[in-house]
Protein backbone atom coordinates (compact mmCIF):
# COMPACT_ATOMS: atom_id res chain seq x y z
CA UNK A 1 0.00 0.00 0.00
CA UNK A 2 1.20 3.65 -0.58
CA UNK A 3 2.01 5.51 2.55
CA UNK A 4 -0.46 8.04 1.96
CA UNK A 5 -2.94 5.62 1.90
CA UNK A 6 -2.02 3.62 5.05
CA UNK A 7 -1.78 7.47 6.78
CA UNK A 8 -5.51 7.89 5.07
CA UNK A 9 -6.56 4.46 6.31
CA UNK A 10 -5.40 4.72 9.80
CA UNK A 11 -7.86 5.55 12.27
CA UNK A 12 -9.18 3.79 15.79
CA UNK A 13 -10.61 0.95 15.57
CA UNK A 14 -12.93 -0.18 18.34
CA UNK A 15 -14.92 -2.90 16.61
CA UNK A 16 -13.14 -5.98 15.91
CA UNK A 17 -14.06 -9.09 14.51
CA UNK A 18 -12.89 -10.92 17.84
CA UNK A 19 -12.42 -14.95 16.33
CA UNK A 20 -10.18 -13.77 13.38
CA UNK A 21 -6.89 -13.93 14.75
CA UNK A 22 -3.36 -11.59 13.88
CA UNK A 23 -1.30 -13.65 12.19
CA UNK A 24 1.73 -14.10 14.04
CA UNK A 25 3.90 -12.65 11.13
CA UNK A 26 2.16 -9.40 11.22
CA UNK A 27 3.05 -8.90 14.58
CA UNK A 28 6.57 -8.99 13.37
CA UNK A 29 6.08 -6.72 10.40
CA UNK A 30 4.75 -4.14 13.26
CA UNK A 31 7.47 -4.63 15.75
CA UNK A 32 10.30 -4.37 13.24
CA UNK A 33 8.62 -0.85 12.16
CA UNK A 34 8.66 -0.11 16.12
CA UNK A 35 12.45 -0.61 16.26
CA UNK A 36 12.96 0.89 13.00
CA UNK A 37 11.62 4.30 14.47
CA UNK A 38 13.61 7.33 14.41
CA UNK A 39 15.62 7.81 18.37
CA UNK A 40 17.76 10.73 19.69
CA UNK A 41 21.39 8.98 20.79
CA UNK A 42 20.16 5.48 18.93
CA UNK A 43 18.74 4.63 22.56
CA UNK A 44 16.28 1.79 23.42
CA UNK A 45 13.29 3.61 24.59
CA UNK A 46 10.18 1.52 24.19
CA UNK A 47 9.65 -2.17 25.52
CA UNK A 48 6.26 -4.35 24.54
CA UNK A 49 4.70 -7.67 25.07
CA UNK A 50 2.29 -9.24 22.80
CA UNK A 51 0.03 -11.54 24.37
CA UNK A 52 -3.13 -12.70 22.15
CA UNK A 53 -6.13 -12.47 24.33
CA UNK A 54 -7.06 -15.62 24.79
CA UNK A 55 -4.21 -17.08 26.32
CA UNK A 56 -4.93 -14.30 29.44
CA UNK A 57 -7.24 -15.74 32.23
CA UNK A 58 -10.42 -13.98 32.22
CA UNK A 59 -9.67 -12.39 35.38
CA UNK A 60 -5.88 -11.08 33.89
CA UNK A 61 -7.96 -9.76 30.98
CA UNK A 62 -10.40 -7.92 33.83
CA UNK A 63 -7.48 -6.39 35.18
CA UNK A 64 -6.82 -4.28 32.08
CA UNK A 65 -9.83 -2.54 31.68
CA UNK A 66 -10.61 1.10 32.76
CA UNK A 67 -12.90 4.08 32.10
CA UNK A 68 -11.89 4.03 28.69
CA UNK A 69 -10.77 0.10 27.99
CA UNK A 70 -13.82 -1.65 28.44
CA UNK A 71 -15.64 -3.97 25.42
CA UNK A 72 -12.66 -3.19 23.45
CA UNK A 73 -10.22 -6.13 25.29
CA UNK A 74 -13.07 -8.54 24.20
CA UNK A 75 -13.23 -7.21 20.52
CA UNK A 76 -9.51 -7.42 19.84
CA UNK A 77 -7.74 -10.98 19.36
CA UNK A 78 -3.91 -9.56 20.05
CA UNK A 79 -3.05 -6.91 22.73
CA UNK A 80 0.51 -5.19 22.02
CA UNK A 81 1.29 -3.63 25.60
CA UNK A 82 3.91 -0.69 25.47
CA UNK A 83 5.77 0.34 27.75
CA UNK A 84 8.63 3.08 28.38
CA UNK A 85 12.48 2.06 28.97
CA UNK A 86 13.43 4.41 31.99
CA UNK A 87 17.03 2.73 31.91
CA UNK A 88 17.65 3.95 28.31
CA UNK A 89 20.47 6.03 29.75
CA UNK A 90 22.01 3.14 30.16
CA UNK A 91 24.67 1.98 26.99
CA UNK A 92 23.70 5.43 25.49
CA UNK A 93 27.20 6.35 25.15
CA UNK A 94 28.34 3.31 23.71
CA UNK A 95 25.29 3.92 20.88
CA UNK A 96 26.69 7.14 20.30
CA UNK A 97 30.21 5.77 19.40
CA UNK A 98 28.91 3.14 17.56
CA UNK A 99 27.59 5.71 15.64
CA UNK A 100 30.88 7.63 15.34
CA UNK A 101 31.91 4.12 13.97
CA UNK A 102 29.79 3.39 11.23
CA UNK A 103 30.02 6.94 9.47
CA UNK A 104 26.54 8.52 10.75
CA UNK A 105 27.89 11.04 13.49
CA UNK A 106 30.99 12.85 11.75
CA UNK A 107 34.00 14.66 12.67
CA UNK A 108 33.18 17.39 10.53
CA UNK A 109 30.15 17.68 12.58
CA UNK A 110 32.65 17.77 15.68
CA UNK A 111 31.58 14.21 16.91
CA UNK A 112 34.51 12.20 18.24
CA UNK A 113 34.77 9.17 21.12
CA UNK A 114 36.49 11.80 23.52
CA UNK A 115 33.75 14.09 22.79
CA UNK A 116 31.18 11.38 24.06
CA UNK A 117 32.88 10.31 26.72
CA UNK A 118 34.15 14.47 28.15
CA UNK A 119 30.89 16.32 27.27
CA UNK A 120 27.81 14.35 25.90
CA UNK A 121 27.93 12.24 28.77
CA UNK A 122 28.11 14.80 31.15
CA UNK A 123 25.84 17.52 29.56
CA UNK A 124 23.50 15.38 28.11
CA UNK A 125 23.32 11.97 29.06
CA UNK A 126 23.76 12.19 32.59
CA UNK A 127 21.51 15.31 33.46
CA UNK A 128 18.61 13.24 31.58
CA UNK A 129 19.36 10.44 34.34
CA UNK A 130 19.61 12.67 36.81
CA UNK A 131 16.33 14.06 36.56
CA UNK A 132 12.76 12.28 36.18
CA UNK A 133 10.87 14.67 34.89
CA UNK A 134 13.43 14.66 31.53
CA UNK A 135 13.55 11.33 31.87
CA UNK A 136 10.27 10.24 31.87
CA UNK A 137 8.94 13.55 29.31
CA UNK A 138 11.84 12.55 26.75
CA UNK A 139 11.12 8.59 27.20
CA UNK A 140 7.20 9.46 26.69
CA UNK A 141 8.23 11.24 23.09
CA UNK A 142 10.24 8.59 21.79
CA UNK A 143 8.65 5.57 22.41
CA UNK A 144 5.26 7.44 21.15
CA UNK A 145 7.35 7.70 17.54
CA UNK A 146 8.04 3.57 17.75
CA UNK A 147 4.26 2.76 18.89
CA UNK A 148 2.98 5.05 15.64
CA UNK A 149 5.10 3.08 13.19
CA UNK A 150 3.75 0.26 14.50
CA UNK A 151 0.45 1.44 14.42
CA UNK A 152 0.85 2.71 10.62
CA UNK A 153 2.23 -0.59 9.78
CA UNK A 154 -0.89 -2.53 11.42
CA UNK A 155 -2.38 -0.51 8.76
CA UNK A 156 -0.31 -1.60 5.96
CA UNK A 157 -0.52 -5.03 7.09
CA UNK A 158 -4.82 -4.61 6.66
CA UNK A 159 -5.50 -4.29 10.07
CA UNK A 160 -7.13 -2.21 12.55
CA UNK A 161 -5.71 -0.89 15.97
CA UNK A 162 -6.71 1.22 18.85
CA UNK A 163 -4.24 2.76 21.42
CA UNK A 164 -5.76 2.61 24.55
CA UNK A 165 -5.55 3.41 28.31
CA UNK A 166 -4.83 0.49 31.07
CA UNK A 167 -4.52 -0.77 34.06
CA UNK A 168 -1.46 -2.72 34.96
CA UNK A 169 -1.67 -3.56 38.56
CA UNK A 170 -1.69 -7.26 38.34
CA UNK A 171 -0.72 -7.50 34.34
CA UNK A 172 3.20 -6.55 35.52
CA UNK A 173 3.37 -9.04 38.24
CA UNK A 174 1.83 -12.12 35.67
CA UNK A 175 4.51 -11.12 32.81
CA UNK A 176 7.26 -10.55 35.16
CA UNK A 177 7.04 -7.08 33.95
CA UNK A 178 10.55 -5.18 35.51
CA UNK A 179 10.00 -1.69 37.68
CA UNK A 180 11.65 0.17 35.43
CA UNK A 181 9.42 -0.12 32.57
CA UNK A 182 6.64 2.47 32.99
CA UNK A 183 3.47 1.58 31.54
CA UNK A 184 2.45 3.45 28.53
CA UNK A 185 -0.45 2.25 26.08
CA UNK A 186 -1.83 -1.00 24.86
CA UNK A 187 -2.38 -1.74 21.25
CA UNK A 188 -5.96 -3.40 20.75
CA UNK A 189 -4.83 -4.83 17.54
CA UNK A 190 -7.41 -7.26 15.05
CA UNK A 191 -9.45 -7.19 11.73
CA UNK A 192 -12.33 -4.11 11.66
CA UNK A 193 -15.81 -5.42 11.52
CA UNK A 194 -17.09 -2.95 9.32
CA UNK A 195 -13.95 -2.65 7.12
CA UNK A 196 -11.32 -0.37 6.28
CA UNK A 197 -13.62 2.81 6.35
CA UNK A 198 -14.94 2.07 9.67
CA UNK A 199 -17.36 4.65 9.32
CA UNK A 200 -15.34 7.15 8.03
CA UNK A 201 -12.11 9.76 8.95
CA UNK A 202 -12.18 11.00 12.35
CA UNK A 203 -13.12 14.54 12.68
CA UNK A 204 -10.13 16.72 12.97
CA UNK A 205 -9.71 20.54 13.16
CA UNK A 206 -8.30 22.87 9.72
CA UNK A 207 -4.75 22.96 9.38
CA UNK A 208 -4.57 26.76 10.10
CA UNK A 209 -5.94 26.06 13.83
CA UNK A 210 -2.52 24.23 15.16
CA UNK A 211 0.23 25.06 12.33
CA UNK A 212 1.41 28.10 11.18
CA UNK A 213 3.98 29.39 9.00
CA UNK A 214 6.99 31.79 10.15
CA UNK A 215 5.35 32.91 13.37
CA UNK A 216 2.91 31.71 15.68
CA UNK A 217 0.24 33.90 14.71
CA UNK A 218 0.02 33.25 11.30
CA UNK A 219 -1.88 30.32 10.66
CA UNK A 220 -0.56 27.75 7.82
CA UNK A 221 -2.98 28.20 4.66
CA UNK A 222 -4.04 25.06 3.32
CA UNK A 223 -3.92 24.75 -0.45
CA UNK A 224 -6.92 23.11 -2.20
CA UNK A 225 -4.55 21.75 -4.68
CA UNK A 226 -2.45 20.13 -2.36
CA UNK A 227 -5.83 18.76 -0.53
CA UNK A 228 -7.37 17.43 -3.99
CA UNK A 229 -3.81 15.28 -4.73
CA UNK A 230 -3.86 14.36 -1.03
CA UNK A 231 -8.02 13.06 -1.41
CA UNK A 232 -6.48 11.46 -5.08
CA UNK A 233 -3.87 9.49 -2.92
CA UNK A 234 -6.33 8.67 -0.03
CA UNK A 235 -4.35 10.13 2.73
CA UNK A 236 -7.87 12.40 3.38
CA UNK A 237 -10.72 10.32 2.94
CA UNK A 238 -14.89 10.10 3.45
CA UNK A 239 -15.44 12.11 6.97
CA UNK A 240 -17.22 10.64 9.53
CA UNK A 241 -19.73 9.02 10.06
CA UNK A 242 -20.07 7.52 6.27
CA UNK A 243 -24.43 7.20 5.86
CA UNK A 244 -24.99 3.79 7.06
CA UNK A 245 -22.20 4.22 11.01
CA UNK A 246 -25.47 3.51 12.74
CA UNK A 247 -26.93 0.96 11.20
CA UNK A 248 -23.64 -0.89 10.89
CA UNK A 249 -23.11 -0.68 14.60
CA UNK A 250 -26.56 -1.50 14.72
CA UNK A 251 -26.16 -4.68 13.02
CA UNK A 252 -22.39 -5.55 14.82
CA UNK A 253 -24.45 -5.25 18.19
CA UNK A 254 -27.07 -7.71 17.45
CA UNK A 255 -24.01 -10.09 15.89
CA UNK A 256 -22.74 -10.47 18.99
CA UNK A 257 -24.99 -9.43 21.42
CA UNK A 258 -24.78 -5.98 22.68
CA UNK A 259 -26.61 -2.82 23.99
CA UNK A 260 -27.06 -0.24 21.56
CA UNK B 1 -41.57 -7.72 43.61
CA UNK B 2 -43.67 -4.14 43.44
CA UNK B 3 -46.00 -2.63 40.68
CA UNK B 4 -45.05 0.69 41.33
CA UNK B 5 -43.20 1.25 37.96
CA UNK B 6 -45.16 1.73 34.69
CA UNK B 7 -44.66 2.88 31.07
CA UNK B 8 -46.53 5.96 32.23
CA UNK B 9 -44.50 6.62 35.40
CA UNK B 10 -40.77 6.25 33.74
CA UNK B 11 -41.61 7.78 30.50
CA UNK B 12 -41.57 11.45 31.80
CA UNK B 13 -38.61 11.25 33.91
CA UNK B 14 -35.23 12.87 33.06
CA UNK B 15 -33.44 9.07 33.21
CA UNK B 16 -36.03 8.04 30.54
CA UNK B 17 -36.20 11.01 28.82
CA UNK B 18 -32.24 11.31 28.47
CA UNK B 19 -31.51 7.69 27.06
CA UNK B 20 -34.65 7.90 24.56
CA UNK B 21 -32.51 10.85 23.21
CA UNK B 22 -28.88 9.47 23.26
CA UNK B 23 -29.86 6.66 21.87
CA UNK B 24 -31.63 8.13 19.21
CA UNK B 25 -35.19 6.51 19.82
CA UNK B 26 -37.10 9.43 19.95
CA UNK B 27 -37.35 10.10 16.77
CA UNK B 28 -38.57 5.92 16.38
CA UNK B 29 -42.13 5.11 16.07
CA UNK B 30 -43.51 4.93 19.70
CA UNK B 31 -43.65 1.39 20.12
CA UNK B 32 -39.90 1.56 19.61
CA UNK B 33 -39.82 3.66 22.94
CA UNK B 34 -43.14 2.25 25.14
CA UNK B 35 -41.73 -1.49 24.51
CA UNK B 36 -37.91 -0.62 26.00
CA UNK B 37 -39.88 1.69 29.02
CA UNK B 38 -42.22 -1.83 29.50
CA UNK B 39 -38.79 -3.76 29.93
CA UNK B 40 -37.24 -1.07 31.90
CA UNK B 41 -40.77 -0.89 34.30
CA UNK B 42 -40.57 -4.67 34.45
CA UNK B 43 -36.97 -4.64 36.32
CA UNK B 44 -37.43 -1.90 38.21
CA UNK B 45 -40.64 -3.68 39.70
CA UNK B 46 -38.69 -6.98 40.33
CA UNK B 47 -36.05 -5.03 41.79
CA UNK B 48 -38.60 -3.00 43.59
CA UNK B 49 -36.23 0.11 43.23
CA UNK B 50 -36.64 3.11 40.81
CA UNK B 51 -34.51 3.73 38.51
CA UNK B 52 -33.10 6.85 39.75
CA UNK B 53 -31.74 5.38 42.64
CA UNK B 54 -29.97 2.58 40.77
CA UNK B 55 -28.16 4.85 38.78
CA UNK B 56 -26.95 6.70 41.86
CA UNK B 57 -26.25 3.26 43.81
CA UNK B 58 -23.76 2.48 41.13
CA UNK B 59 -22.33 5.86 40.30
CA UNK B 60 -21.32 6.12 44.09
CA UNK B 61 -17.43 6.04 44.37
CA UNK B 62 -17.39 7.96 41.21
CA UNK B 63 -14.55 7.31 38.43
CA UNK B 64 -11.51 8.19 39.98
CA UNK B 65 -8.26 6.50 40.52
CA UNK B 66 -8.52 4.27 43.51
CA UNK B 67 -12.72 4.42 42.91
CA UNK B 68 -13.29 2.60 40.13
CA UNK B 69 -12.72 -1.07 41.42
CA UNK B 70 -15.41 0.00 43.49
CA UNK B 71 -17.87 1.26 40.65
CA UNK B 72 -16.90 -2.13 39.33
CA UNK B 73 -18.04 -4.10 41.96
CA UNK B 74 -21.79 -1.76 42.06
CA UNK B 75 -22.06 -2.26 38.12
CA UNK B 76 -21.30 -6.00 38.23
CA UNK B 77 -23.60 -6.81 40.98
CA UNK B 78 -26.43 -4.76 38.21
CA UNK B 79 -24.97 -6.71 35.04
CA UNK B 80 -25.48 -9.83 37.12
CA UNK B 81 -29.47 -8.67 38.55
CA UNK B 82 -30.07 -7.56 34.74
CA UNK B 83 -28.80 -11.73 33.62
CA UNK B 84 -31.25 -12.80 36.69
CA UNK B 85 -34.04 -10.88 35.83
CA UNK B 86 -33.69 -12.16 32.23
CA UNK B 87 -33.39 -15.94 33.09
CA UNK B 88 -36.57 -15.18 34.72
CA UNK B 89 -38.69 -14.20 31.52
CA UNK B 90 -38.64 -17.72 30.27
CA UNK B 91 -37.92 -16.68 27.24
CA UNK B 92 -35.02 -18.07 24.59
CA UNK B 93 -31.49 -17.44 24.92
CA UNK B 94 -31.53 -14.42 21.78
CA UNK B 95 -34.54 -12.37 23.85
CA UNK B 96 -32.89 -12.55 26.87
CA UNK B 97 -29.68 -11.24 25.95
CA UNK B 98 -31.95 -8.77 23.87
CA UNK B 99 -34.46 -7.89 26.55
CA UNK B 100 -30.89 -7.36 29.05
CA UNK B 101 -29.59 -5.04 26.45
CA UNK B 102 -32.09 -2.67 26.40
CA UNK B 103 -31.78 -2.18 29.97
CA UNK B 104 -28.15 -1.91 29.74
CA UNK B 105 -28.78 0.74 27.39
CA UNK B 106 -30.62 2.76 29.51
CA UNK B 107 -27.70 2.49 32.21
CA UNK B 108 -24.68 3.38 29.54
CA UNK B 109 -26.97 6.37 28.05
CA UNK B 110 -27.37 7.80 31.61
CA UNK B 111 -23.87 7.71 32.31
CA UNK B 112 -22.94 4.41 34.25
CA UNK B 113 -20.68 2.07 32.10
CA UNK B 114 -21.44 -1.11 31.72
CA UNK B 115 -19.46 -3.87 29.78
CA UNK B 116 -21.59 -5.65 27.46
CA UNK B 117 -20.62 -9.46 27.29
CA UNK B 118 -20.15 -9.91 23.67
CA UNK B 119 -21.28 -13.81 22.42
CA UNK B 120 -18.38 -14.82 20.57
C1 LIG C 1 -2.11 7.55 22.92
C2 LIG C 1 -3.56 7.27 22.68
C3 LIG C 1 -4.36 6.81 23.71
C4 LIG C 1 -5.69 6.52 23.51
N1 LIG C 1 -6.45 6.00 24.50
C5 LIG C 1 -7.72 5.62 24.25
C6 LIG C 1 -8.49 4.98 25.27
O1 LIG C 1 -8.03 4.75 26.38
N2 LIG C 1 -9.74 4.60 24.96
C7 LIG C 1 -10.28 4.81 23.73
O2 LIG C 1 -11.43 4.43 23.50
N3 LIG C 1 -9.56 5.43 22.74
C8 LIG C 1 -8.31 5.82 22.99
N4 LIG C 1 -7.57 6.42 21.98
C9 LIG C 1 -8.16 6.66 20.66
C10 LIG C 1 -8.56 8.10 20.45
O3 LIG C 1 -9.66 8.41 21.23
C11 LIG C 1 -8.78 8.30 18.94
O4 LIG C 1 -7.54 8.61 18.47
C12 LIG C 1 -9.78 9.38 18.52
O5 LIG C 1 -11.03 8.92 18.90
C13 LIG C 1 -9.88 9.65 17.03
O6 LIG C 1 -8.70 9.59 16.36
P1 LIG C 1 -8.27 8.43 15.37
O7 LIG C 1 -9.43 7.51 15.13
O8 LIG C 1 -7.84 9.14 14.13
O9 LIG C 1 -7.13 7.72 16.04
C14 LIG C 1 -6.24 6.72 22.21
C15 LIG C 1 -5.42 7.20 21.17
C16 LIG C 1 -4.10 7.46 21.41
C17 LIG C 1 -3.25 7.95 20.28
Amino acid sequence: MEFKEVVGNRRSVRHFLPYKQVEREKIQVMLEAANRSSRSMNADYVKAIVVNRDELSEELRDSLRNPTTTLDLDMAPTYVMWFINLKYPEGTKERLKQLIDHGVNTPSHGWSHAYVDGVIQKTVIDKIAGDDFRLNWMGAIEAGQAIAQALLAAYDEGLGACLHNFSDTKIREALNVPDHWRRAWIMLVGYPAMGVEDGGQRPRRPLGENFYWGDADTPFESDPAVVARLTEAKLLQTPSPTPHRFEEIRLFNREFGLPD
Amino acid sequence: MSNDFTVDSLMPTAEVQRWLASAKLDNQPEIEQTSRVRLLADFCNARGESPTDMIARVLRGGEEDGQYEIAIKGRRELDAAIDAWGDDLGVTLHQNITAGNVLRSFFIHNGVQMQGRPSL
